[in-house]
């Protein structure tokens, strides 16, 4: 009996320690978490860099690299040889990034309820589970592997992937539980080996991003819905603004002869409304244009010092941490700056010694939908040119956080995956396959490592051709002054009208028959006007041989390109900054007074706005609430009609059109109320209804959020001007991710910036450190280091790194 | 007077201890064997055991969290309680202290018990 009360008090321990070492539902282990040696509070010790020198090993080096890091936290890499480079490069990015390239990677790959669980919520509705499954529907993870086969074939490509891999891996290996990053520890599990797939993966996801828009099965169920000619007038196609290629330049080439239908009238979709599948009506509801880019190059006989000027911001989801890393790397044969995407090698968007290059997204429509016809149930045939086709299958395997794992089966056509079938958000036969170019064996990172000792135009016509999805518009300037833009990817080349419907994937002419040749892709090298640029919109003019489908951008390229026209011959590098920066609302230019017109007792608070969104702006912050409200007004048919075949509604450049064209229209009608209203009496509602006194910046409401959507770990409410369809196009969740200038003298000068800071651990300082000067408008020198020993006193840290 | 001294004894005896289990065992529970040494070696009753272990522990695990949150301008703590809705870092810290002390009070007591059934 006198051990009783110690076996109870130790039976009492072991309790207690039992109980705080459980997940207590979806929160982690109390114990393990709040442990102040190995929980989270050790991710907040020397969350700070220290300046000074350290030495640590990554095996399998030729020879030792230096890591100098500048006050930025920027790693200037000087290695033996390129692959020494690239290992360093992975084993610093793991460093600072580690938990984001992998989170990404299993983005991409449709893991998240593997360490999310399936639900976002309570709600229980499996939102995880399901965005897991459309991920590999889609065919993201199968499109990766693609990727591989086609990058296995190159040596030289797949020694980089491996020793960037190598590099990660050193990483990982080294690391011991209590010094994962701190979201390994909120969500209870733990980093996996680094492998050149997960590179291919992030690639993909890229591509995901920025090759995505289309509105196929909203645009087939409106067209039914408004006729023809309704429908044209309201999404038309002939909004080309002023084209990336200064129109009037020649195409001395033919189009190819395809087999085109005649009188093309798309399939139907087997009912209306519900033939839309529920995934998709959130996905399509609005079309963002937050994602896009500007970037263009100035001839030097148009600056000041003679040299040519590169600048490039591209506009993507501001996220903590940042998509973008800043590296410099230094080998034999390589010497580049620039930004670097975490998860894969080399350099994205950068200069060297003797060029610069920069990307905006082509926007071109790659992604098409096929109705298919199954033979039966089972799904294994499919009907093609009067015959049936084999499908093949794919299972996927999802696992789940908490729960068994599940399969799932989807079927792959000649066209592509069969996204949409009786198994997911459908429920009749017919299926809906996806032929996305996304899809096809591609290597895309091949493109940038030939850009990044490339010295010659020359060079960069070479990269090009492997670049093939997402389409992108390739800024060229070099030393030796030659100025350039190609939009390169592998468009297909359309029949008027092909995939700007649902196509019927039994037809042979409806398939996609051939590739636009690459060189036939517009290209602009050296123009009379002294200088290229894209900022989104269609890249040619109606003389271009091919049929353009795209979704393009209708205002920034015009501003930019009236700027830089008018900018004389002495523009410097701070007038370029300046562009980037300009914050002038061309759209509100062109509304704000046909509003006016419409409701004059406006004129009081707007009639002397200069159109500036500057972050201070209250007549920013007035017409914007204005121009929203009326929007909605206008379009509230697409809303409230309980047949509405979609959510999409109108762009803003035919919505200004119809008010400018047509105030009278029965658009401008609410048909809610017995009175028929124009639009001077829908602007008087939409002004009532939309006071505010707030500052632009606070109606806006720029945030840059964690990538697990964590408010503390984000930053909410920046102080930002500009605007969607404004050059400084910072929105509410997207903005300018990286602003780079970049003068090509000798050596180069560069300058830049990106919301976020090196440093991925949300818990330092640095994570967020550049954001403020960001928010400002202000910018970096970058530091382009000629030579290992060049000006030490600029880099505080110094990390050594040796074999052994 | 004896009685306080031996609970000051016990504290720093189940800090020490503990801090020392958990630099060789690499769990967070690597703290309970030298809170359950410290108890069963210093204590000489059982409100010294549980009081003496309490704050041992609760000190040892604070003071850590402390010189961290202060090195760190106080970020991680704030970032937690707006995680966990909790009102402000100060309860953070006050809970991390509290679990350590429950565990470092459970460890110790037993160390006593131990030591008084061989007795």
């Amino acid at each position: 009996m006198r051990y009783l009360p110690a076996l109870l008090s130790a039976v009492f321990t072991v309790a207690i320690v039992y109980l705080l070492d459980r997940p207590l539902g979806d929160s982690p282990s109390l114990g393990r978490l709040l442990d102040p040696f190995r929980g989270v509070w050790n991710n907040a010790r020397q969350a700070e860099s220290e300046p000074g020198s350290t030495s640590l090993v990554l095996p399998g080096l030729s020879g030792p690299v230096t890591v100098r890091y500048d006050e930025q936290g920027v790693p200037h890499i000087f290695a033996p040889s390129w692959l020494d480079a690239i290992r360093a490069q992975g084993y610093v990015t793991a460093q600072d990034r580690l938990w984001q390239m992998e989170f990404q990677t299993h983005a991409a790959a449709g893991r998240m309820a593997e360490i999310l669980g399936p639900d976002l919520d309570e709600k229980g509705d499996g939102k995880i589970l399901r965005y897991d499954r459309l991920q590999r529907r889609q065919g993201l993870g199968y499109a990766a592997e693609q990727a591989l086969t086609a990058i296995a074939k190159d040596d030289s490509m797949m020694a980089f992937l491996e020793a960037y891999a190598a590099g990660v891996n050193a990483w990982i290996d080294q690391l011991k539980p209590e010094d994962y990053p701190i979201e390994y520890k909120l969500l209870e599990y733990a980093p996996e080996p680094w492998e050149p797939l997960k590179t291919a993966l992030l690639m993909k996801y890229m591509g995901q991003d920025l090759a995505s828009t289309e509105y196929d099965l909203p645009f087939t169920n409106l067209l039914r819905k408004l006729g023809r000619e309704e429908f044209n007038r309201l999404f038309p196609e002939d909004a080309n603004t002023d084209p990336i290629v200064p129109a009037g330049t020649p195409y001395p080439f033919a189009p190819l002869d395809l087999d085109t239908p005649e009188a093309y009238e798309p399939p139907a979709l087997s009912s209306l409304p519900q033939a839309l599948p529920h995934a998709l009506q959130p996905a399509y509801r609005q079309p963002d244009r937050g994602i896009g880019s500007n970037n263009w190059a100035v001839h030097g006989s148009r600056t000041a010092s003679g040299a040519p000027i590169l600048c490039n911001d591209p506009h993507l989801q501001l996220n903590l941490p940042s998509i973008w890393y800043q590296v410099q790397l230094h080998a034999p044969g390589l010497n580049v700056y620039g930004a670097s995407l975490p998860g894969a090698p080399g350099v994205v968007i950068g200069f060297n010694r003797d060029i610069a290059w920069g990307v905006t997204n082509a926007g071109r429509d790659v992604r098409d939908w096929y109705r298919i016809e199954f033979r039966d149930a089972s799904r294994r045939e499919y009907k093609f040119a009067g015959e049936w086709r084999p499908a093949k299958a794919r299972v996927e395997t999802l696992r789940i956080k908490g729960q068994p794992e599940q399969y799932d089966t989807v079927w792959y056509t000649h066209h592509g995956p069969v996204v949409y079938d009786r198994s997911f958000e459908h429920r009749e036969l017919e299926g809906y396959a996806l032929r996305w170019e996304l899809h096809q064996p591609s290597n895309e990172m091949k493109t940038f490592l030939v850009l990044n000792s490339a010295d010659s135009y020359a060079d960069y016509r070479r990269a090009l051709p492997n670049f093939q999805c997402p389409g992108q518009n390739f800024l060229f300037a070099s030393r030796k002054g030659d100025i350039a833009i190609t939009q390169q990817g592998r468009f297909p080349a359309r029949w008027p009208g092909q995939g700007r419907f649902l196509l019927d994937g039994s037809r042979a002419d409806h398939e996609w028959q051939a590739y636009i040749p690459a060189p036939q892709n517009p290209t602009s090298v050296n123009p009379e006007r002294g200088f290229v640029s894209s900022a989104n919109q269609y890249p040619a003019d109606s003389t271009y041989p091919f049929y353009q489908l795209g979704y393009f951008e209708e205002y920034r390229n015009r501003r930019v390109n009236e700027r830089l026209a008018e900018m004389g011959n002495r523009i410097t590098p701070q007038d370029l900054m300046e562009l980037q920066l300009d914050n002038y609302g061309l759209l509100a230019a062109e509304a704000l007074p046909l509003m006016l017109e419409a409701f004059p007792p406006a004129k009081q608070e707007l009639g002397n706005w200069d159109y500036f969104y500057h972050a201070g702006s209250k007549e920013a912050a007035r017409f914007q609430s204005w121009y929203n409200a009326l929007y909605e007004l206008i379009w509230d048919e697409f809303e409230t009609n309980a047949n509405a075949p979609t959510q999409i509604r109108p762009e803003h450049y035919p919505t200004i059109a119809l008010m400018k064209a047509d105030p009278q229209s029965a658009w401008f009608d609410d048909k809610r109320t017995p009175a028929r209203e124009d639009l001077a009496a829908l602007a008087a509602k939409a002004w009532e209804q939309s006071q505010t006194d707030l500052d632009w910046w606070a109606f806006k409401h720029t945030s840059i959020a964690h990538l697990l959507k964590l408010d503390p770990f984000s930053v909410l409410n920046v102080q930002s001007g500009g605007n969607r369809n404004i050059v400084n196009a910072t929105s509410e969740r997207n903005g300018p991710s990286w602003r780079m200038v970049v003068e090509m003298s000798d050596p180069p000068r560069a300058w830049g910036i990106y919301p976020g800071g090196q440093n991925g651990n949300p818990t330092s300082p640095e994570a967020t450190q550049f954001i403020p000067d960001w928010a400002e408008g202000k910018y970096y020198e970058l530091l382009f280091l000629l030579s290992a020993d060049d000006r030490p006193e600029q880099t505080p840290r110094q990390l050594l790194l040796t074999a052994k | 007077m004896k009685a306080l001294l031996n609970f000051l004894l016990t504290l720093i005896v189940v800090a020490i201890l503990a801090r020392l289990s958990v630099y060789v065992l690499p769990f967070w529970w690597g703290i309970v064997p030298g809170a359950v040494l410290g108890g069963l070696m210093a204590a000489r009753s059982g409100l010294a055991a549980l009081a003496g272990g309490f704050f041992g522990l609760a000190l040892l695990w604070v003071s850590y969290a402390l010189a961290v949150h202060v090195g760190n301008h106080g970020i991680l703590g704030n970032q937690l309680a707006g995680i966990t809705g909790l009102p402000s870092s100060l309860v953070v810290l006050l809970i991390t202290a509290t679990l350590g002390g429950v565990v470092g009070a459970a460890g110790s007591l037993t160390g006593y018990l131990v030591r008084k059934s061989l007795a």
